[in-house]
């Protein structure tokens, strides 16, 4: 029994249950570095290049804060994970890039994922992956249909509007009844700009004590949101940020929510053009503000951001609710 | 109906011929200055890479002269720039400029899928519609080759600024030339001029690779231009990246040098980056290598700050040049970028260089 380690950063929160259940389901002990912490963070932003985006330092600092403690990292390579849409250039380099600026590493399991132009060599690179394991193609096989029911289950429990973390443990904790919020906010991003609460400084916390309801692109299904972002354009060619661009157009159309938040990296190059081109559609329709973050971004600056944020909805709903009220008593 | 297209180096001169030569009305955006680079920060989302900005403000300019239609290259996996004109079109809209893109989708079947956008635009029949994309081909190789010799005779001239004179010279007389031959009688005429030009003959340069992002290693605005700088400091400089090259492997895959030299820059890199990030990256990291192994004193990577198939690069670019004990220079370009300090980074370096080749002189000698 080998422990493989997995770093609580950028994928983790859209694939971690996936590839546990897989390396359970071939015997071995899966290690997850800590939750971020001022340590990682600078372990993270000392080996990575500086001008890169701050979820990338943050994988940096994850994958030294497991390094010693693991037989294995795993650390795909996701190019393309749907036909014609690809990952960002820098999940296309992870590995070669953690290789380049960790020292003292254990041996990196870095299985491909393309299903644009190389769907024959993801199939071999994951019997390659069981064979440095001791796996026979059968087990590999038995493994991976073990990882995708995960997948499907933890899927399904964040559309029941289950957060990344309770879906990850798989339970959640008994609440009493949800209060009944005034507000509703969609939160659009990349999963790991906004459940890493540390790195986020508690974004989702700070909104749900503000008394907004927060819902992310997840609560919605993945083959609806493919089919609304072409609504908005049919160029998206990320996989990512196609999400985010179904999920403003849903919110759009159905104004379940009243207002958008968009958060991204500084440096993040595919939503430094997606998040302006849902901001152009959305902004005369329905509120909606990006927040752009890096490892400089302090606590008070996104405070002061969000309760603008939030006044402003309060008001124009409020204001619409009155006019409302004033045309059912006139009428 | 108005065609216009974004800068990039030279390429006006061969883009201008052929949509003259199709009897569509062009329309030069004006040579990049400050002007293009605010006006293009201005409207362009802060976070964009230099490419999408600068080429934002050459259409702004030219719709501004009246240009409507828009001519350029699209496709999924080209990294950011496949993706440009989808928010470029929304910003112009909304200034309220009247626009159709003319987009030529380069992920698969380049050519035909240039030539069918021709036709579209023009009206014309394939056979014009090929004949005009010869013209234009044509230009792009005499203005490579050009080039090509520029950089060597450069660091050789006996008075400085005197090649960059010839060659301005020569990119004068073809921006006015009108048929392939021509383009071709110019560009020799170009090429023997240069060749003419006084050098020291007992000079040996320093051979610095320049590599990087496409846009910026084409568009000498964006680097200050670094390749004069560099030239004028008695550098020779090699660049990978060129059209004419870019042409073939895309176009006309048969030209089986150039497919063999991209080949063997991926080669060259796996230890390092083993997959294709898009945009230029593997083949900086690869082409570094290649580079070292050929004797060159060092390497210029230039790139738009965030540009991610860049930084990808950086990340693996110290352990290639401890690795292969080649000294680089990693220049990012934003709007701010181009001030002294720039320079002073550049003298700085090439005296590194300088220092490195006497005393490995030096060693060699003993
Ligand atoms: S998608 Fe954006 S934030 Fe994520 S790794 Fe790429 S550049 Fe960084
Ligand atoms: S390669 Fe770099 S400059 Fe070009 S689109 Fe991508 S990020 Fe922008």
């Amino acid at each position: 029994m080998a422990k493989v380690g997995i770093p609580r950063a950028l994928f983790y929160y859209d694939y971690f249950p996936l590839w546990q259940a897989f390396f359970e389901a071939l015997g071995h002990q899966v290690m997850v570095s800590d939750a971020t912490n001022k340590g990682i963070l600078e372990d993270g932003i000392k080996r990575a290049v500086d001008e890169t985006c701050l979820p990338v330092k943050l994988y940096m600092g994850h994958v030294q804060n497991l390094r010693d403690r693991v037989d294995y990292l795993f650390i795909p390579r996701l190019v393309s994970l749907e036909e014609k849409h690809f990952s960002c250039p820098k999940f296309i380099g992870l590995p070669d890039m953690v290789r380049g600026c960790v020292p003292n590493l254990p041996p990196i399991l870095d299985v491909l994922v393309d299903l644009t132009d190389n769907k024959k060599l993801t199939r071999s690179s994951l019997l390659e992956l069981g064979k440095l394991l001791g796996a026979s193609p059968a087990q590999v096989g038995g493994a991976y249909q073990a990882g995708l029911q995960a997948h499907r289950s933890y899927r399904a429990r964040l559309k029941q509007g289950w957060s990344h973390e309770e879906g990850i443990r798989g339970s959640r904790p008994e609440t009493l009844a949800e209060p009944e919020n005034l507000l509703r906010v969609a939160l659009l991003s990349h999963p790991y700009n906004i459940c890493d609460s540390w790195a986020s400084n508690n974004l989702m916390g700070k909104l749900k004590r503000m008394g907004a309801a927060v819902t992310t692109a997840d609560a919605l299904s993945l083959g609806y949101l493919r089919q609304k972002a072409n609504t908005l354009s049919e160029q998206i060619y990320w996989t990512f940020e196609k999400k985010l661009a179904g999920a403003a157009m849903h919110y759009l159309e159905t104004r379940e929510v009243d207002g958008i938040i968009l958060v991204m990296a500084f440096e993040c190059g595919p939503d430094s053009l997606v998040t302006e081109l849902i901001e152009r559609e959305v902004r005369d329709k329905l509120p909606v503000m990006t927040l752009c973050m890096d490892e400089h971004t302090g606590e008070a600056g996104i405070m002061t951001r969000l309760e603008a944020f939030v006044d402003m909805i309060v008001r124009q709903k409020s204001r619409q609710e009155a006019a409302a009220a004033k045309e059912w008593a006139e009428a | 109906m108005k065609v216009t297209f974004p800068h990039m180096g030279t390429l006006y001169i061969p883009l201008r011929l052929l949509f003259t030569n199709l009897g569509l009305e062009v329309v030069v955006p004006p040579p990049i200055s400050k002007e293009t680079m605010n006006l293009g920060v201005r409207h362009s989302p802060e976070g964009a890479c230099l490419p999408f900005k600068l080429t934002l403000g050459n259409y702004l300019e030219a719709a501004a002269l009246g240009a409507d239609t828009f001519f350029m290259a699209q496709g999924y996996g080209l990294c950011r720039f496949g993706f440009y004109t989808e928010v470029q079109q929304k910003i112009m809209r909304e200034l309220g400029y009247d626009c159709n893109m003319a987009l030529v989708n380069i992920s698969q079947n380049v050519l035909q899928n240039l030539l069918r956008r021709l036709k579209e635009l023009s009206g014309k029949s394939y056979l014009q519609v090929l004949r005009a994309v010869r013209l234009a081909l044509v230009g792009i190789k005499v203005l490579d080759d050009l080039e090509k010799l520029l950089y060597k005779v450069r660091p050789r001239e006996l008075r400085k600024g005197e090649s960059t004179k010839v060659y301005q010279n020569t990119l004068a007389r073809l921006e006015r030339a009108s048929s392939v031959s021509e383009l071709r009688r110019v560009g020799s005429e170009g090429l023997q001029e240069l060749a003419a030009v006084s050098q020291d003959p007992n000079r040996t340069p320093l051979r610095v690779g320049i590599l990087g992002e496409f846009y910026v290693v084409l568009e000498p605005f964006t680097s200050s231009d670094v390749e004069r700088r560099l030239g004028e400091m008695g550098v020779e400089i090699t660049k990978y990246l060129y059209p004419s090259d870019w042409v073939s492997f895309h176009m006309f895959m048969q030209l089986f040098r150039i497919f063999k030299e991209h080949k063997s820059a991926a080669e060259a890199a796996r230890p390092y980056l083993a997959y294709n990030v898009s945009g230029d990256g593997l083949q900086t990291v690869g082409q570094t290598i290649l580079c070292a192994e050929e004797g060159f004193d060092g390497i210029v990577q230039l790139y738009p700050f965030t540009c991610m198939p860049e930084i990808v690069a950086k990340h693996l670019l110290p352990k290639v040049s401890d690795d292969y004990r080649i000294p680089v220079l990693s220049l990012g370009l934003d709007e701010h970028s181009g001030n002294a300090g720039f320079v002073t980074r550049l003298e700085a370096y090439v005296d590194l260089l300088n220092r490195r080749k006497s005393l490995m002189g030096r060693e060699a000698a003993k």
